[in-house]
């Protein structure tokens, strides 16, 4: 077989970039950071974990990210943490990608439980939101309203115009983090007052609201009176007794909300 | 290019010793070049005599309907004798309709502008005869059983008519009034008119429109002639037969005004005798021009057929301009080109044939030419314009005679032709482009919307569309319609996809896309195979969601799902769909089916299970890295292992058959395994890309390697060859796109490019030609990016 690769070298025309024989795999274990073919469910993302200093690709930023999350998930204060010479706002723009990936999962334990009709409108607690992706805010149902606002935040930090660069990110779109997290915290305040059970299983897997409140609360993207879920301890008791309040005043909310439905509903956009 | 290539690899035998393998390496390339070529000299070849079957085919039409037309002149000749014996009777023997009498001498005289106001009183006349001469018979009888034999007569003469003309029926429509109009107009306005032709484009193609601009009333009517002649044709039948109805009246009259048009004007001159009896054969002529003012009409056929029946039901109407005025040639420039290339042809050969034909006419030709001062060049586009003409009468005649259609039907169905054929020939330009090679291929379109890696890229066979799969555990559904259309837009702009697929809860590793069903299919790492419902091209990205959009769920392989194909058919409402799994095992499941979807299910050493136990633990047992079906053997599936190995199974028993040569660079780990593996189209061909930048070809019958190059600086990840099966296009993790000549023995490079940023150790993911559209190659990579390429 040599022949052939001789031949084929010989015969790589010019326009052909010579093929060099080096591996273009610049990983130092050997191992390419990446999953073949083929891997089974215990050997994916098995590479070293590596500094971000070293890691040399546009995205440093997320590999790193990513591989803290797959280190660990439940370790939020060492995963939110801003790595020492980072840009705090892209660190941020690619804490709210990756919350945004990992709630796509959220909605689809949600998707089979929260339909039009059991969640005819995107309601948390005393609040009902009106869906900001249309051209005039719309009421849509909560199934609805979560995919669209998901999409939508996916949408503007894939924008080039106010995100062209990994790097850094341009101050006048710094303001969009906020208005992004404001949104994503609606889809967990919705998930908790309404589905219960799948926000606690979850959580428990991901600590993605976990991650997502520090992040929010540390970087001030959202306001503490907007903060409607009750704060998670890990002690399962209090979190009993809070969810069991919680559902009372829920029921209790949702029967008074329901006979002022038209005369002043808590409406937020 | 062939020619020259043949040659460079025979000198090296001359030159070095010769070997065994070399001897045989060589003879089996030229044998493989061998075969190329002839494969390539049989596709010129049945391409030619395609091409040939074409022609003759527009030749037989056009004498068909140059027959055709003769027999109608025939016909409207000896109608307009008997009609002008009946008349001079009538005119004899029938004292009412003074008004009309009035101005009979004066119609009669010499100059022709009179000759229409004429047609129009006599109308009028005949009009006053049917409806009160007749039952009061207050004339002697002979007139109105005389009148009576030549209706009926007529009638049947229309039916004839309306059969023989069906297959021109749009030319006659808008054609026919040229004639009379033409022969109003006295010299001066004549040549104003031709000299306007000259300038205006439009009024090239149809030199009756140019007429319209301030129309005298006479000429009105006679533009309302041909149209109720038209609707005739659709209602010939049932009228045959039912006493007349107004429209059938208008039918007649219609009728009837044309062929007393000659005739009037050459009964009281006998000079204008031959030009009169000419009249009829030369609006045939110049029925050429006329298709594309009906057939290629925007207006929708209904509407259009509206306009006609109010126009012929109120013949004094004035607005009957637009009927004539309203074309708007749709056609493309290429549709022009053919039609010129036709059309060239076709004078060659129609114009030795006229004269052979009579005397009549050359002189008719010659005649045409000088009484409309139409240059020769303007003969030939009329001529091609007519081409035209009788492809559409082909259509209309077909329809009249499948069923007696109401006239929107047949319209509707003449313009569904016409947009058919449009695309054919759309789709023989975009093959013919496509041997066009050097063309380079360009970034278009960049989707960017994922928030992780794509990995897996589907096109919609026939439609501007793209499927992607990422990492993010989504499924994304693009329309590139508009992007595509839009040659102004930047290639940076923003597209949002119409549709997110959630549904698996964990990364996507493939997608596939089948449009016979409308439905996709996505695999992930969660084990599962996903079906969905496609949406439709006009959803828009924020609308509800629609629950039933998801479909089911292939449960059965226990580890991740790494690859799944479709099936290249679906046969008799079954679709199978494979997949391969690090379980071990390939599964096809039949995506149709109600109950269990799974049909059949094998690991390493195929259904043979007795040799699976004997072997190897589970734990060793190769793990499948790619699938496909061999598009050349239907039965067949190739799947490549990770130890390096292709394997061929049978898909109905799951029986290992062969198993392939492919594993000469093993070296026991997963870095130098098959990453994809993929099956030529048309050729009894494998391809393979390898983790260690190899690319190999192997032979689907003896499953031996027939070459073998290295192609990439990094791991190739992703394969496709382009639907006609010339090019290789291949992506690696060196985040580079390469694209590879297979018709060649060389198997050069023809470009190269670098497709996708890298993350970790990935870089291009997915490579993707669109199966019906060659002018469209999509990339998808690490960067989250899905990139459209096309290239002209």
């Amino acid at each position: 077989m040599v022949t052939d690769s001789n031949v084929d070298e010989k015969t790589a025309p010019s326009d052909n970039k010579p093929v060099s024989a080096s591996s273009g795999t610049p990983s130092p274990t050997g191992r390419p950071q990446r999953n073949l073919p083929g891997t089974k469910d215990e050997g994916l993302y098995q590479w070293p974990q590596r500094p971000l200093e070293s890691i040399e690709s546009a995205f440093a930023l997320r590999e790193y990210l990513q591989s803290l999350i797959r280190q660990d998930p439940h370790n939020v204060d060492l995963i939110i943490a801003l790595p020492t010479g980072q840009d705090e706002h892209a660190w941020l723009y690619e804490h709210l990608c990756q919350i945004c990936l990992e709630l796509n999962y959220l909605i689809v334990h949600l998707e089979p439980e929260c339909t039009p009709e059991v969640c005819p409108e995107m309601r948390a607690e005393e609040w009902m939101y009106y869906c900001a992706t249309h051209p005039t805010p719309r009421e849509c149902c909560a199934i609805d309203y979560l995919t669209h606002t998901l999409d939508g935040a996916s949408a503007l930090l894939n924008n080039v115009k106010f995100f062209p660069s990994r790097i850094c990110v341009p101050e006048g779109s710094v303001k969009n983090f906020q208005s992004i997290a404001r949104r994503l915290y609606r889809i967990f305040a919705h998930a908790y007052f309404h589905h219960r059970d799948i926000f606690d299983a979850f959580e428990a897997e991901t600590s993605l609201y976990d991650r997502f409140l520090k992040l929010s609360r540390s970087r001030k993207l959202i306001t503490d009176k907007l903060i409607i879920i009750p704060s998670l301890n890990n002690d399962d008791d209090s979190v009993a007794t809070g969810a069991r309040q919680i559902m009372s005043r829920q029921e209790r909310t949702s029967c008074a909300q329901r006979a002022k439905l038209f005369n002043g509903t808590l409406v937020n956009i | 290019m062939h020619q020259f290539q043949s040659f460079t690899p025979s000198q090296p035998p001359t030159a070095a010793e010769y070997a065994f393998p070399s001897v045989l390496q060589f003879l089996q390339s030229e044998w493989r070049r061998f075969e190329r070529d002839r494969n390539e000299w049989d596709i010129e070849k049945s391409e030619m005599k395609a091409r040939i079957a074409f022609l003759e085919g527009e030749k037989r039409g056009v004498d068909n309907s140059k027959i055709d037309l003769m027999k109608r002149v025939k016909m409207l000749e000896f109608a307009l004798r008997q009609e002008r014996s009946k008349y001079v009777e009538a005119k004899d023997d029938n004292s009412v309709g003074v008004p009309a009498q009035g101005q009979q001498p004066l119609a009669q005289g010499v100059t022709p502008s009179h000759v229409n106001t004429k047609i129009q009183n006599r109308m009028s006349t005949y009009g006053q005869n049917m409806t009160q001469v007749s039952p009061t018979s207050a004339t002697p009888g002979l007139d109105p059983l005389g009148r009576a034999k030549s209706r009926e007569f007529l009638r049947i003469c229309l039916q004839e008519i309306s059969y023989l003309t069906a297959s021109v029926p749009q030319s006659i429509a808008s054609a026919m009034p040229p004639a009379p109009t033409r022969l109003v107009r006295n010299e001066s306005d004549r040549r104003a008119a031709a000299a306007a032709g000259g300038r205006n484009r439009k009024s090239d193609y149809f030199p009756a429109t140019q007429t319209t601009s301030g129309l005298p009333p006479p000429l009105n009517r006679a533009s309302s002639v041909p149209l109720s002649t038209l609707q005739s044709f659709g209602k010939g039948r049932p009228t045959a037969n039912s006493p007349p109805a107004p429209i059938i009246d208008e039918a007649e009259d219609a009728t009837l005004r044309q062929f007393t048009v000659p005739q009037s004007a050459a009964q009281p001159a006998s000079n204008r005798n031959t030009k009169g009896s000419e009249e009829p054969t030369r609006t045939e002529t110049i029925v050429k021009p006329a298709p594309l003012v009906t057939t290629n009409m925007t207006k929708p056929p209904t509407e259009k057929m509206d306009s006609e029946k109010d126009s012929s039901d109120d013949t004094d109407s004035v607005d009957e301009e637009p009927v004539t005025v309203v074309h708007s040639p749709l056609s493309g420039d290429d549709w022009h080109a053919k039609l010129q290339r036709a059309g060239q042809q076709l004078s060659l050969q129609s114009k030795p044939k006229k004269a052979s034909k009579s005397e009549d006419d050359v002189q008719l030709t010659k005649d045409v030419q000088d009484k409309f001062n139409i240059s020769p060049e303007r003969l030939n586009k009329m001529v091609k314009e007519w081409d035209k003409t009788k492809q559409d009468g082909v259509g209309s005649q077909r329809s009249m005679r499948k069923k007696k259609a109401k006239d929107s039907a047949l319209l509707g169905e003449l313009a569904n032709l016409t947009v058919n054929e449009a695309e054919t020939d759309m789709g023989t330009r975009t093959g013919d482009s496509a041997t066009d090679e050097p063309a380079r291929w360009r970034p278009k379109i960049a989707l960017k919307r994922h928030l992780d890696t794509v990995r897996s890229i589907a096109f919609h066979p026939t439609k501007k569309a793209i499927l992607s799969g990422s990492e993010d555990g989504t499924m994304k559904f693009w329309n590139l319609e508009a992007a595509l259309g839009d040659s102004r837009k930047p290639a940076g702009s923003e597209l949002d996809p119409i549709h997110t697929y959630r549904g698996h809860t964990k990364g996507i590793t493939a997608v596939a896309l089948s449009a016979d069903q409308n439905k996709c299919f996505s695999a992930s790492l969660d084990r599962t195979v996903r079906a969905y419902g496609l949406v439709p091209m006009n959803k828009e990205t924020y609308a509800r969601l629609d629950p039933s959009l998801n479909l089911s769920t292939f449960v059965g392989h226990t580890d991740a799902v790494w690859d799944i194909r479709l099936f290249p058919l679906s046969i008799s409402s079954s679709q199978l769909l494979g997949s391969i799994s690090a379980d071990g095992t390939v599964k096809i499941w039949d995506t149709e089916t109600k109950g269990s979807p799974l049909k059949s299910s094998w690991s390493y050493h195929g259904s043979d299970a007795s040799s699976a136990t004997a072997s190897t633990g589970p734990k060793q047992r190769p793990v499948p890295t790619g699938l496909d079906f061999c598009p050349t053997d239907l039965k067949k599936m190739v799947v490549s292992y990770s130890n390096s190995v292709i394997k061929l199974f049978d898909i109905e028993t799951g029986k290992d058959i062969l198993t392939f040569k492919s594993n000469e660079t093993y070296d026991g780990t997963t870095g130098t395994q098959i990453n994809k593996v993929i099956c030529h189209p048309t050729l009894p061909v494998v391809v393979s890309g390898h983790e260690d930048r190899y690319i190999r070809f192997f032979d689907l019958k003896s499953g031996a390697c027939s070459y073998s190059m290295l192609t990439h600086l990094d791991a190739v990840s992703s394969l496709d060859i382009d639907p006609a099966g010339l090019v290789l296009c291949s992506g690696g993790h060196d985040a580079s796109v390469r694209l590879w000549d297979i018709a060649s023995t060389q198997r050069t490079c023809l470009q190269e490019f670098t497709g996708h940023r890298r993350k970790g150790s990935e870089g291009v993911c997915a490579v993707q030609y669109h199966p019906t559209m060659p002018e469209l190659l999509a990339t998808g990579g690490a960067d989250s990016i899905v990139k459209i390429y096309t290239r002209c």
